[in-house]
């Protein structure tokens, strides 16, 4: 009996566990902010780009300057027109509302600035009443999906609304984590099942091409060269002959293979910055890029600038850039089918650079803007530091450097190298 | 700090199994040692489990922390109550614990921000600890010593801060995203009691 009493307590156990099993389960949810976009008709968009009253700087993005005007994209947003007839009190006059900008250069009236896909051509001779006078569309077929949402031949993404939300994960696969919208398994497995992206810093760029081409960052993704601009997308080369500046002709696209990042004119050259390395383009016909070298390096973010025979290039470590790399490092470009490292300078966050002369500005990040001595590329001293927060853009232009920085676009007179001065201080709404 | 709390619930045993010994009142010390499998819907996995109290007639309380490494590592810190059957000799119980289950990195989610990496950084929470179940007491002496078998059905919730910095069409910002995970899952222990 007492047995029997045992054997029934253990059946009890198991016919309870049993029900039990039913239950089990892993569920999992996210409290998020997500983003839903604002279409508008490609006409619509297009028919508002004119000049609105200027804006406060918010996300101030690549710079350009031209005559006695700067062009600042605002990421994303358009580009403000600042007249800095007097550097030493700029002023911001106007706002071209471009949706999906973030690229710009500008070649005597006329701005070419991106518009998502689509190239926009903006006549600037007055630059309180602009005019769109043309456009390009698809040059830029990589920027047709932003953010998961896919553009049309007819929509354009004008805003986005936020919304916060919570949706369930699935966790089915147990024994991982969920980061950053991906699963992580111990094997490395990895789903990604949201899109996100790092922002884009904007750049500065060198003084040697003469008006009327403006001058523009190392790490823009624009450049004009006589009569031809030169954009590149994350894996393309795209030519437009620009003879006619209002109606750009689109007449080849060469597809590059490496992750690009910025691309810099030079004489008859042009020196294209991927994560990898360093192309270099001859441009003898202008029409017709041709490879001349190529310089590769550890994965890294990397503007790069150049004169006859040295190209400069500051590596970056950042969210996309792979390697944790920061440093300065001068090319010997003689033989630009050999392009040879010959030093490396070690340095905490550099980003954008420039050069006037022997006078080198590199932008380092949170140690601010600093000058180098550069006569000698075998040993680079430095110069000067300019404490400023977070500095990633400078320009040369005029013997003033203008320099983007996280609070501010500051303007610097540094015709005395041994006394360098603030011009201005145009800030940026925090 | 998690490794303090199973150290002292590692050394508790051997003072309280002392201080028992020279007590004859009905309530009596004891401790319980058990090791066994988590059996979840994605996989099973170990689990180590320790609890401290004392027993009056049927009934048993006390305070027990385990190690419970599905999902996500926590150390679960709970109170524990069990009633069983015939409690001077071999018997089926059943028992419930309740309390918190506390993260214990393994360094997959970062808790600091890397300013060289923008990766994104976390903050870890505890959340809810339960089990309820059965068992089966096998008394060998008259102690009361005595081998353990147990199921349960255990839940236990795991959430964490995530901030990222995302790209929200127009500009980079940093959000704080919450994940909130609940796991049910079946235990098996063998162990014992002293």
């Amino acid at each position: 009996m007492k047995k029997i009493y045992n054997m029934m307590q253990i059946a009890c156990s198991f016919i309870l566990i049993s029900i039990l099993a039913g239950c089990v389960k892993d569920t999992g949810m996210k409290k998020t902010r997500i983003f839903t976009p604002v279409f508008k008709t490609a006409e619509n968009v297009r028919a508002a780009i004119k000049s609105d009253k200027a804006e406060d700087i918010v996300h101030p993005g690549k710079i350009y300057v031209l005559g006695n005007y700067i062009f600042m994209n605002e990421i994303g947003r358009g580009v403000h027109i600042i007249d800095n007839a007097n550097p030493a009190s700029p002023v911001n006059k106007a706002f071209i509302n471009i949706p999906g900008n973030e690229d710009i250069a500008v070649k005597g009236n006329t701005l070419y600035a991106d518009c998502f896909t689509d190239l926009m051509v903006i006549d600037i001779s007055d630059p309180s009443n602009v005019l769109l006078k043309n456009y390009v569309p698809g040059l830029f077929s990589d920027r047709q999906y932003v953010f998961g949402y896919a553009l049309s031949e007819y929509t354009i993404i004008t805003d986005w609304i936020a919304r916060d939300t919570i949706m369930d994960i699935d966790v089915a696969e147990g024994a991982g984590i969920w980061r950053n919208g991906s699963f992580y398994t111990n094997n490395m497995v990895m789903y990604e099942d949201m899109f996100y992206s790092a922002a884009s810093y904007d750049g500065s760029k060198s003084n040697v091409i003469p008006s009327p081409v403006g001058v523009g960052g190392s790490m823009a993704r624009f450049a004009i060269m006589n009569e031809h601009l030169y954009t590149v997308t994350t894996s393309l080369l795209n030519v437009l002959n620009i003879t006619n500046s209002s109606a750009p002709q689109w007449n080849k696209t060469i597809p590059l293979n490496n992750f690009i990042e910025t691309i810099y004119p030079f004489k008859d050259k042009l020196f294209i910055g991927s994560t990898t390395g360093v192309l270099i383009y001859d441009v003898s016909n202008p029409e017709s890029p041709v490879q001349q070298g190529v310089f590769q390096h550890l994965q890294n973010c990397d503007p790069v600038i150049a004169d006859d025979n040295y190209a400069y290039v500051t590596l970056h470590a950042g969210s996309a850039c792979g390697e944790n790399l920061n440093r300065l490092e001068v090319l010997d470009i003689k033989d630009l089918s050999q392009p040879t490292l010959i030093r490396a300078y070690d340095l905490s966050n550099p980003h954008g650079l420039s050069k006037d002369g022997n006078i080198l500005f590199v932008c380092n990040g949170d140690d601010g803007l600093i000058m180098f001595d550069a006569t000698d590329v075998y040993n680079i001293q430095r110069l000067k530091k300019i404490e400023l927060p977070e500095t990633f853009d400078v320009i040369c232009y005029n013997k003033i450097a203008i320099v983007s920085a996280k609070d501010g676009l500051y303007q610097y007179d540094y015709s005395n190298v041994n006394d360098v001065r603030l011009l201005s201080k145009i800030i940026i709404k925090q | 700090m998690k490794a303090i709390i199973i150290s002292l619930f590692a050394v508790l045993p051997v003072v309280l199994t002392a201080q028992s010994n020279k007590q004859k009142e009905k309530i009596h010390y004891t401790s319980s040692y058990r090791l066994g499998i988590i059996a979840g819907k994605a996989y099973t996995t170990f689990t180590a489990q320790i609890i401290q109290g004392i027993r009056y007639k049927n009934f048993q309380t006390g305070i027990g922390v385990s190690l419970d490494p599905y999902g996500f590592r926590t150390i679960p810190v709970f109170g524990h109550f069990s009633y069983a059957l015939h409690p001077e000799k071999s018997s089926v119980y059943v028992y419930g614990d309740a309390g918190m289950s506390i993260p214990w990195n393994n360094g997959a989610l970062p808790e600091k921000y890397d300013n060289s990496t923008h990766d994104e950084w976390h903050k870890l929470f505890p959340g809810f600890y339960g089990e309820a179940g059965i068992g089966y007491n096998m008394v060998f002496n008259k102690k009361r010593n005595a081998v353990t078998i147990n199921s349960g059905y255990s839940y236990k919730r795991f959430k964490y801060d995530e901030h990222v910095y995302i790209w929200n069409g127009f500009e980079t910002a940093q959000q704080k995203d919450r994940y909130i995970f609940d796991y049910r899952r079946l235990t098996f222990r063998l162990g014992f009691s002293l």
